[in-house]
C-alpha cells in the first residue's frame, strides 16, 4: 500500500512536491534541489552533438550519392553543410535564437526555390535521372530521355540541390538526434536514404556508412545510458526523480568524456570495418553469400510498380519510333507527331512498302539482337542485281533524316546497294555507317522483282541461324500450330496467321507491362493477347521459325500509300522517269513525305527459297488505316495542366497557349459546377420545404380534432408566434394571459383551462376544449393579421 | 531491468540491420553489421578497464555548516584507463546521526579516460548534526548500459551542521541575565574578579586595559583578572528529547549571547554511557563550536533530570540556564 501510495503520489506533481518536502523532514536533507550545472563542458558537448549531426548528415548524403554511383562537387557541398552546421550549433545555446535560424533557413529555402526554380528542378531532374540509370541496369529497363533539366550543367545544379537537402536535413537531424537522441527516428531516416540505392544493388561507399553508424552507436549509447543528461539548456538542471526511497541525480553528461568516447567509436567502427573490409572482398562475399529470394520477390513488384510508376510521367513512356529489338519494358508507347524521315519518291503501288534499318535475328525475353556477320548482302543484293540484269522497272528513293539518328541505315527491300556507295555494308544486317540526322541519300531498289535467285551458297546458312527458337516458346508455339492446323507448305499460312491474330488478339499501343522472368512472346500470345505491331511481328516470326520457315523480326518504317497522298508535297519542277520507269507510277510527279512515329513499324520477314527474303504483315489493322490518325491528337486538359507546370518558363509562346486553353477549359468546368451547385441548393430547398409542409400538415390534422390536443398545440404554437415576434415577455401562464389580453377577450379562462388540461387530474370538458381551441384559434387569426408578409414567412418556415 | 531492456533494444536493432543485410544483399551492410555486432565487446572491454582504474573522493568546501544554508558535497572520480566511462553510477546515503534514514541518492557521472570528473552535489540541511555521507556502491556500466561492474572502493565522509548564526531562539532575556535575583553571573566582566592594576604590556587585550584610569594618570593601565569559575553561568542541556534540534538550536543561541555579552559558561549535558555530566567550560565561540561536536557524537542519555540535581547541589548559589524539551518545542528556564 505504501508503494502504492508512492507510485501514485509520483505521478502528481503537486503531491511530488509535497511528498518530497515531507522525505526531507523526515532525512533532514533536500538534495539537489538547486542543482545547477556547471557549463564548462557545454561547448564540448555542443561540438559532439554537432559532430553527430554532421556523421549522420554527410553519411546520408554521400551514401544516397555513393549508392546511386552519382559524382558531384563533395568539397562544395561539404563546406556549406559544416558551415550551415556551425551556425546552427551555436544558435542551440538560446532556444529563441534556434527557433528564429530554423524560420529564416525555412524561409531561405522557399525563397531560393522560388526565384531559382529552374535550378532547383533541373538540379532533382538531373538526381532522379542519374538515380534511373541505376534502377534501369537492374532492372534492366529501356533508356528514356528521362525528366528535362531546363540548365543542363549538372556540375552547378547538383551540388545547388545538394547543400539545400543537406541544410533541411541538418534542422531535421539536429532536431530529432541533435537535442533529443531519437536513435529510432534518425536511423530510419538516415539509413532509408542510402538503402534506396542499395535496393538497386548500387555500392555506397564504406566511409559514408561508418559515419553513419558511428553516429547511430553514439546516439545508442547516450539513450541507453538515459540518467545522464544531454540538454544544453544548463539553467534549468533540475532533473531529479523521485522513486522509492531513491533520488536520481541527472547532470549533464562530461563534455570531454563525450567528445572521448565519440572518438573512441569512430576510430573503432572504421578500425573494424576497415579490417573485415579487408577479409570479405566482394568476390568472397559473392561466392559464399547467396542472393536474399526475399528481395527477388519483391524485385518483381518493385520493378513493375516503378515501370507503372514511371510510365504515369510522359517523359518516361517509351517513345515510338525504332526500339532497336527491345520488348515488353515498357507498358506504353506514346507518339510525338515530330517528323523523323523526310522520303522522296514516285508512288507506284498502293501496296504498304517498306524501310528497314533493324534486324532482329537472335530472340530472347529481354528483345531482339542482331548477331551480325552471319552471312553477307550478297543474298539482298542479289535480288535486285538479278532485277537489274532482268531490266525491270526500278524506283529511285531520296531519304533524309530530320529528327532520327539509327545504326543502320533505312533500306527499301530489293535496293541496288551499288547505287549508295557512301553506305558501306558489312553484312545484309550491319552497315559501317551510322544515320544520323542530317543524313540524306538516294537509292535505286526494285519494288517488285519477279525474278528467282540461285540461292545455294546461303541456304544452308540461312537455315541455320533464323529457325532459332527458345525452348520455353517452341513446345507451346509448336502446340499452337498444330491446333491452329498451320503448316509449314501452306500457301495461305500468311493469311492464316493474320487471321488469327485479327480475331484474337487487340492491337493497343498500352500493352502493359510484361510480368518480370515472363517470356515476350508466350505472355503475349498465351495471357495478354494485346499488343503492337512489335508484338505481333516478334510473335510471327517464332510461329514462322516453329513452323521450319527462317525468319527475322524488322523494325522500320512503312509507307503508305494513303497517307503519302494525303500529305505529300509534289515536285514539280522533277522528271517523273528519274524516279520510276514503270508502267504504273499513281502520280504524276515525285512526292516528298515526312514519316513521323505513326509510320513506325515492326513486320516479319521470312526468308523464300529461291526469292530471297519477303516481308510479311502480320499486326491487325495494318489495311484499314486512318490518315486522320496520323495528326496529333487534342491535348487532355490533365495533360495540359501536367505541361503546364513541367515545362513552365520554357516556351513563353506555348505556354501562353496552353493557359488560354486551359482556361477555356476551365470555364467550361466552371460552368458545370454552377450548374451542380445550383441542383444541389435545388434539392436542399425542396427538401426544406417538404419538411415544413409536412410539420404543418401535423399540425392541421392535430388542430382539426378540436380536442385536448389541439388546445395544447394551438397554444404551443401561439406562443411560439409571440415569443418569435418578440410579444411575449416571459414563457409563463401567467405572461401568456397578459400577451393574449389584446387578441381576445377573456384570456385568464384560456389559460385556465390550458393549465386545467396539463395539470389538473379532472381534464376539462370537449366541449370546453373546443371553445377554448375557437377562442385560440381566433387569436391566432389576429396575431397572423398584424404580421407582414415576410414575418408571415418567416413564421412559416421557422415554426 | 534497463540492462535487459537496452539488450532488446540492441538485439532489435542488430537483428533489423542484420536483415537488412540479408536483404538489401550488401558487403558494405555486413563489414558495418560485424562492426556493429562486435561493438559490445569493446564496450564491455572499456567497462571493465575502466572499473578497475577508478578512485573517488568526497569533500565539502567545509567542515562546519549552517543548519538551512546550501552546501556543496563534491563528488570526485579519477578515472586512470584509457577508456571514457560514460555511465559510472554512484549511489550515496546521507544521514544525520540524530535522524537515521534509509534513503539512498543515485547520481549518474561521466568521466573522460585519464582525467578527472567532479560531481557538485548541493545539499540543504534541515537538522544540527552529524552528518555522514557513506557512498553505498559504485557501479560502472558499460556503453550500451548491458554490462556493469561494481567498485568496491568506496568512502565515508561526515561533516557538522550547527545553528545558523543569525537564529537566536534563547528566551532569556539580556535584562535576566543581569538580573540581581536570579545570580546567574558575578557582576564581573567575563566571569572573574579584578585582582589588581598594572602598566600595559604589549601583547594585553585591548578589552582589558582601564580607559578610565588610564585616562587620569595619562598611562596605559590595564585590568588584572583571577578565575572565578564558581560564579559563571551554567548551561545545562537536556538532549533526549524529540525536540533535539530546537534544544540545539537554543543551546547554541543561548550560549552565542552569553559570549556575545562577554560572560563564559559551562556547558553541562548527559551523554549516554557517561554515569558523570559531560562540563564543557566555554570562553570563547570556538570553544562554543567544539562542544556542538561533543554534543552531536553523544548519545543523548535519559538520565539528565538527575544529573540536574546533581548539578544544582553542585553549583548550590547559581542560576542554571535549563534547556530541555516539552512535547516538540525546546524550553528555557532558569532554575
Amino acid at each position: 500500500m505504501k508503494t502504492l501510495k508512492k507510485i501514485i503520489v509520483l505521478f502528481s506533481k503537486r503531491a511530488r512536491l509535497k511528498f518530497k518536502k515531507d522525505d526531507s523532514k523526515r532525512t533532514g536533507f533536500i538534495i539537489g534541489e538547486s542543482l545547477k550545472q556547471k557549463n564548462n563542458y557545454a561547448l564540448l558537448n555542443l561540438l559532439t552533438r554537432s559532430l553527430i549531426v554532421l556523421l549522420i548528415t554527410l553519411g546520408t548524403l554521400d551514401g544516397f550519392m555513393s549508392a546511386f554511383n552519382i559524382e558531384y562537387d563533395m568539397v562544395s557541398v561539404f563546406s556549406a553543410i559544416i558551415l550551415v552546421n556551425i551556425i546552427i550549433m551555436l544558435s542551440q545555446i538560446n532556444p529563441m535564437l534556434r527557433l528564429l535560424l530554423y524560420a529564416l533557413i525555412i524561409w531561405k529555402a522557399i525563397e531560393y526555390y522560388s526565384v531559382n526554380a529552374d535550378v532547383m528542378r533541373s538540379g532533382i531532374n538531373a538526381l532522379t535521372n542519374m538515380m534511373y540509370d541505376l534502377v534501369r541496369v537492374k532492372f534492366k529497363l529501356p533508356e528514356v530521355s528521362g525528366f528535362e533539366e531546363i540548365i543542363t550543367d549538372r556540375s552547378f545544379t547538383v551540388p545547388t540541390v545538394l547543400i539545400s537537402w543537406g541544410i533541411l536535413m541538418l534542422v531535421f537531424f539536429w532536431e530529432s538526434c541533435g537535442r533529443s537522441m531519437n536513435i529510432i527516428l534518425t536511423s530510419i531516416f538516415s539509413f532509408m536514404v542510402p538503402a534506396m540505392g542499395l535496393y538497386f544493388d548500387g555500392e555506397p561507399e564504406l566511409l559514408p556508412l561508418i559515419c553513419l553508424t558511428s553516429a547511430w552507436l553514439i546516439m545508442a549509447s547516450v539513450k541507453f545510458n538515459g540518467k545522464q543528461r544531454f540538454d544544453i539548456s544548463a539553467k534549468k538542471q533540475q532533473h531529479i526523480i523521485q522513486w522509492g526511497n531513491s533520488q536520481y541525480i541527472g547532470r549533464l553528461i562530461n563534455g570531454k568524456a563525450f567528445i572521448q568516447f565519440a572518438m573512441l567509436i569512430i576510430v573503432f567502427i572504421s578500425c573494424m570495418a576497415g579490417f573485415v573490409d579487408a577479409i570479405i572482398t566482394q568476390e568472397t562475399y559473392n561466392a559464399n553469400v547467396p542472393e536474399s529470394e526475399i528481395k527477388s520477390d519483391t524485385d518483381i513488384a518493385v520493378r513493375d510498380l516503378m515501370i507503372i510508376g514511371f510510365s504515369k510521367y510522359k517523359n518516361f513512356e517509351i517513345k515510338g519510333s525504332i526500339s532497336n529489338g527491345q520488348l515488353g519494358q515498357y507498358s506504353s508507347v506514346s507518339l510525338d507527331y515530330e517528323p523523323d524521315l523526310e522520303i522522296t519518291y514516285l508512288p507506284s503501288t498502293f501496296e504498304r512498302e517498306y524501310l528497314k534499318t533493324f534486324v532482329g535475328t537472335d530472340y530472347s525475353s529481354s528483345g531482339w539482337e542482331t548477331n551480325a556477320g552471319i552471312c553477307d548482302l550478297g543474298i539482298t543484293n542479289k535480288t535486285a542485281a538479278e532485277a537489274k540484269n532482268a531490266g525491270q522497272p526500278f524506283n529511285k528513293m531520296r531519304i533524309k533524316s530530320v529528327g532520327l539518328s539509327v545504326k543502320t541505315p533505312f533500306l527499301p527491300y530489293y535496293t541496288d546497294i551499288s547505287t549508295v556507295p557512301e553506305m558501306k555494308y558489312i553484312n545484309d544486317v550491319s552497315f559501317e555507317k551510322k544515320f544520323v540526322q542530317g543524313d540524306e541519300y538516294e537509292l535505286i531498289y526494285y519494288r517488285e522483282p519477279d525474278v528467282k535467285i540461285d540461292d545455294s551458297g546461303y541456304k544452308d546458312e540461312i537455315y541455320n541461324k533464323y529457325l532459332g527458337v527458345p525452348d520455353e516458346n517452341r513446345e507451346k508455339i509448336t502446340q499452337l500450330c498444330s491446333e491452329q492446323g498451320w503448316e509449314k507448305d501452306d500457301p495461305e499460312l500468311e493469311e492464316k496467321i493474320a487471321d488469327y491474330f485479327e480475331k484474337n488478339f487487340k492491337y493497343t499501343l498500352k500493352p502493359g507491362l510484361v510480368p518480370w522472368h515472363t517470356d515476350f512472346v508466350n505472355y503475349f500470345l498465351f495471357e495478354n493477347k494485346e499488343g503492337l505491331c512489335a508484338h505481333f511481328a516478334t510473335a510471327g516470326t517464332l510461329i514462322y521459325r516453329c513452323l521450319g520457315i527462317p525468319a527475322r523480326y524488322v523494325e522500320g518504317y512503312a509507307l503508305d500509300y494513303p497517307l503519302v497522298m494525303d500529305e505529300q508535297k509534289i515536285l514539280e519542277e522533277e522528271d517523273p522517269q528519274n524516279w520510276y520507269n514503270g508502267t504504273s507510277p499513281l502520280s504524276p510527279r515525285p512526292v516528298t513525305v515526312e514519316l513521323n512515329d505513326f509510320s513506325a513499324h515492326g513486320w516479319v520477314e521470312i526468308y523464300k527459297d529461291g526469292y530471297g527474303w519477303v516481308p510479311v504483315e502480320l499486326t491487325p489493322g495494318a489495311d484499314k488505316l486512318d490518315v486522320n490518325d496520323n495528326k496529333k491528337p487534342d491535348e487532355k486538359l490533365s495533360d495540359l495542366v501536367v505541361d503546364y507546370f513541367m515545362f513552365a518558363g520554357k516556351n513563353e509562346g506555348e505556354k501562353q497557349e496552353k493557359i488560354e486553353r486551359i482556361k477555356n477549359d476551365t470555364s467550361e468546368m466552371v460552368l458545370y459546377a454552377v450548374i451542380g451547385i445550383v441542383c444541389v441548393l435545388i434539392l436542399v430547398a425542396f427538401l426544406k420545404t417538404a419538411k415544413i409542409l409536412l410539420k404543418h400538415i401535423k399540425r392541421l390534422i392535430v388542430f382539426s380534432k378540436k380536442n385536448s390536443d389541439s388546445v395544447i398545440a394551438m397554444y404551443g404554437y401561439i406562443m411560439d408566434i409571440l415569443l418569435y415576434s418578440k410579444k411575449l415577455n416571459g414563457i409563463s401562464h401567467k405572461d401568456m394571459s397578459k400577451a393574449l389580453a389584446a387578441y381576445m377577450r377573456s384570456p385568464d379562462i384560456v389559460v385556465q383551462t390550458v393549465e386545467e388540461i396539463l395539470y389538473s387530474p379532472e381534464k376539462p370538458g370537449s366541449d370546453v376544449c373546443e371553445n377554448t381551441f375557437i377562442s385560440l384559434h381566433g387569436a391566432l387569426e389576429k396575431i397572423l393579421a398584424e404580421c407582414g408578409f415576410v414575418e408571415k414567412i418567416r413564421i412559416l418556415t421557422k415554426l | 531491468m534497463d540492462k535487459i531492456n537496452n539488450f532488446i533494444y540492441y538485439l532489435i536493432l542488430l537483428l533489423l540491420f542484420g536483415f537488412c543485410t540479408y536483404f538489401l544483399h550488401s558487403r558494405c551492410l555486413l563489414v558495418i553489421f560485424v562492426a556493429m555486432v562486435a561493438f559490445p565487446l569493446l564496450s564491455y572491454i572499456a567497462m571493465k578497464s575502466a572499473a578497475n582504474k577508478l578512485t573517488l573522493t568526497l569533500s565539502t568546501d567545509d567542515m562546519w555548516n549552517e543548519k538551512g544554508k546550501e552546501l556543496i558535497l563534491k563528488l570526485g572520480f579519477k578515472n586512470k584507463s584509457l577508456f571514457p566511462v560514460i555511465n559510472c553510477i554512484v549511489t550515496f546515503g546521507v544521514e544525520n546521526r540524530f535522524y537515521p534514514n534509509d534513503n539512498d541518492n543515485v547520481i549518474s557521472l561521466s568521466i573522460p579516460a585519464k582525467g578527472e570528473c567532479c560531481a557538485e552535489i548541493p545539499i540543504t540541511p534541515i537538522y544540527n548534526g552529524l552528518v555522514n555521507i557513506k557512498i553505498e556502491d559504485v557501479e560502472i556500466r558499460d556503453y550500451l548500459n548491458i554490462f556493469s561492474r561494481k567498485n568496491i572502493k568506496s568512502s565515508d565522509y561526515h561533516f557538522f551542521v550547527i545553528p545558523n548564526a543569525i537564529s537566536d531562539s534563547s528566551e532569556i532575556k539580556r535584562s535576566e541575565l543581569y538580573s540581581e535575583d536570579s545570580l546567574l553571573v558575578t557582576k564581573n566582566a567575563n566571569g572573574t574578579q579584578i585582582d589588581g592594576i598594572r602598566d600595559y604590556i604589549i601583547g594585553d587585550k585591548l578589552k582589558n586595559i582601564h580607559w578610565k584610569l588610564s585616562a587620569k594618570k595619562q598611562d596605559l593601565l590595564v585590568k588584572e583578572y583571577s578565575d572565578n569559575n564558581e560564579e559563571s553561568a551554567i548551561l545545562l542541556a537536556e538532549l533526549y528529547s524529540p525536540a533535539i534540534d530546537d534544544i540545539i538550536d537554543n543551546v547554541y543561541g543561548m550560549g552565542r549571547q552569553l559570549l556575545k555579552e562577554g560572560y563564559p559558561f559551562t556547558l553541562a549535558f548527559a551523554a549516554a554511557g557517561n554515569e558523570q555530566l559531560t562540563k564543557i567550560c566555554i570562553t570563547e565561540k570556538t570553544g562554543l563550536r567544539d562542544s556542538m561536536e561533543k554534543i552531536f557524537l553523544a548519545y543523548p542519555s535519559e538520565n539528565d533530570k538527575a544529573s540536574l540535581y546533581a548539578l544544582r547541589r553542585e553549583y548550590a548559589g547559581s542560576g542554571i540556564i535549563y534547556i530541555h524539551g516539552d512535547k516538540n518545542k525546546a524550553v528555557t528556564e532558569i532554575v
